[in-house]
């Protein structure tokens, strides 16, 4: 079976509005360009940031339905040489390096050999928001919309690597997908985890995003899923598999895709000296509605609603404050999807006096730890700060 | 390898827009630069460097210090 979406890549350019400003403390506002809308294979409307390699971002209305369809799903890739078509039937994952048999597993191998797993796990891009950041650090200038949930199913990454039989001594798997650079010398996207992580039954390697064959702009026919791990490590296209007995120390791991090694904040006058690669999500929460561009009414409910969601450690309470700060009202928690899910917060607000109302929203997890008012950092990863929202009521 | 069409920008006319569309075209749309805030001078000298040192674009360093040039020229608050 020939996968192929090039022929109907028929790209649509819409020029839409500004974005609603979205305040930060009232001072900082969302860049005031405007956002082209286009339409890839197997894509709908989203907002182009990038087109060669492709970044999209979902929008922010998308963020109402607790899985996001994979035709709204983010795509961002490294590297400008992706597939547009594949031949599924003589595909191969290959597994190989510190292993008693190297393999080379079909789909249906995949699918056959194995048990199937599944796991609602939240991808989302270690520079998503950074478009936040002050002062503005380089990079893709995303808004909110880098990340989706999905339910993902496939083979855990333990059972492939135990059919291969990892020989005592290894340290690291490293995985690499079928894009490529322009030229020869760009560093290939190669991502590594330790043994333990790789090993641990939450890493997979999916076939399905949402009971669907994964997208070819998402990384069909596979994807790594690190669940509570940035979307970085999620390699799409997957097709290759090596276990390492030394330390990985490619582009993607010792050079890009790191924070300081004390944490995700650090000051641009004084950058971090020790950094380390990115790992585990941030705790954050974010508002998905009301929509800013419509008018809020006095004396009429108003659904307040977002999403908190952080590495696994769980989401214990999301708080919401109309004053800017001062005060702060417990929200109501929908079920909760799935250890690794995002979390839908909800509060019925009914304004009583017209004005302009400052909102900001903060998540505590299970472990106790609430967002913080102040980060930044130099590559504008991992945010985690608490979002603001002005809301006018007429 | 087939590629998904690109939707190339228009760039401001100013010196060394010529070679600053003929490198930075050769790994990454020109959306790469025209999606990014204003920057300073100093900012553009190190994604241009970091093109070089830790990508391996194949940019000597007389056309580099161009490519900035034309950079801060568009993309910097005067």
């Amino acid at each position: 079976m020939l996968k192929n979406t090039i022929f109907y890549a028929v790209i649509i350019f819409v020029v839409c509005a500004t974005l609603p400003s979205c305040g930060n403390n009232g001072n900082i506002t969302t860049p005031a360009s405007s956002q082209q809308l286009v339409k890839y294979p197997e894509k709908k409307e989203m907002i182009l940031l990038t087109d060669r390699p492709p970044q999209l971002e979902t929008p922010l209305k998308i963020f109402r339905e607790d899985f996001t369809p994979n035709e709204y799903f983010f795509v961002r890739w490294h590297l400008s040489q992706i597939l547009t078509k594949i031949d599924v039937d003589t595909f191969r994952l290959y597994i190989g390096g510190s292993v008693d048999k190297p393999l080379a597993l079909s789909m249906n191998d995949l699918k056959t050999k194995f048990t199937p797993d599944s796991v609602v796990a939240l991808a989302i891009c270690a520079g998503n928001s950074r478009s936040t950041f002050d002062p503005k650090v380089p990079g893709s200038q995303w808004r909110n919309g880098a990340m989706g949930n999905a339910k993902w199913k496939g083979v855990k990454l333990k059972d492939i690597l135990a059919m291969a039989g990892v020989k005592n001594g290894s340290i690291e798997v490293t995985f690499q997908g079928l894009d490529r650079g322009a030229l020869p010398d760009v560093p290939a996207f190669i991502k590594s985890l330790d043994i333990s992580h790789a090993i641990d039954g939450d890493v997979m390697v999916a076939y399905e995003m949402n009971g669907q064959p994964i997208p070819m702009l998402n990384g069909y026919p596979l994807k790594l899923v690190v669940p509570g791990w940035y979307a970085t490590y999620w390699v799409g296209s997957l097709a290759r598999i090596n276990v390492l007995t030394d330390t990985f120390k490619g582009f993607w791991m010792k050079t890009a895709y790191r924070v300081p090694s004390t944490g995700v904040n650090e000051s641009p006058d004084s950058l971090a000296k020790n950094t380390i690669p990115i790992s585990t999500i941030n705790l954050h929460s974010i508002f998905v509605e009301p929509d800013t561009s419509e008018p809020v009414t006095i004396n009429k409910e108003c659904i307040v609603e977002g999403l908190a969601f952080d590495d696994g450690t769980g989401i214990k309470k999301v708080e919401l404050s109309f004053d800017n700060g001062k005060t702060w009202q417990n929200t109501n928690l929908n079920t909760e999807l799935g250890k690794y899910s995002w979390r839908r917060w909800k509060y019925e607000w009914t304004p009583k006096t017209k004005g302009t109302y400052h909102l900001c929203v903060r998540a505590t997890d299970n472990n106790g730890h609430i967002q913080t008012d102040k980060q930044w950092n130099r590559s504008g990863y991992a945010r985690g700060f608490i979002e603001h929202l002005d809301v006018n009521v007429n | 390898m087939d590629l998904y069409p690109d939707a190339p920008p228009s760039f401001p006319e100013h010196e060394g827009k010529g070679l600053f569309i003929s490198y930075c075209a050769i790994c990454h749309s020109l959306k790469y630069i025209s999606t990014q805030p204003d920057f300073p001078a100093k900012t553009w000298e190190a994604e241009v460097n970091k093109m070089i040192i830790k990508y391996h674009a194949p940019i000597d360093s007389a056309t580099a210090k161009i490519i900035t040039t034309y950079l801060v020229a568009v993309k910097s608050k005067h």
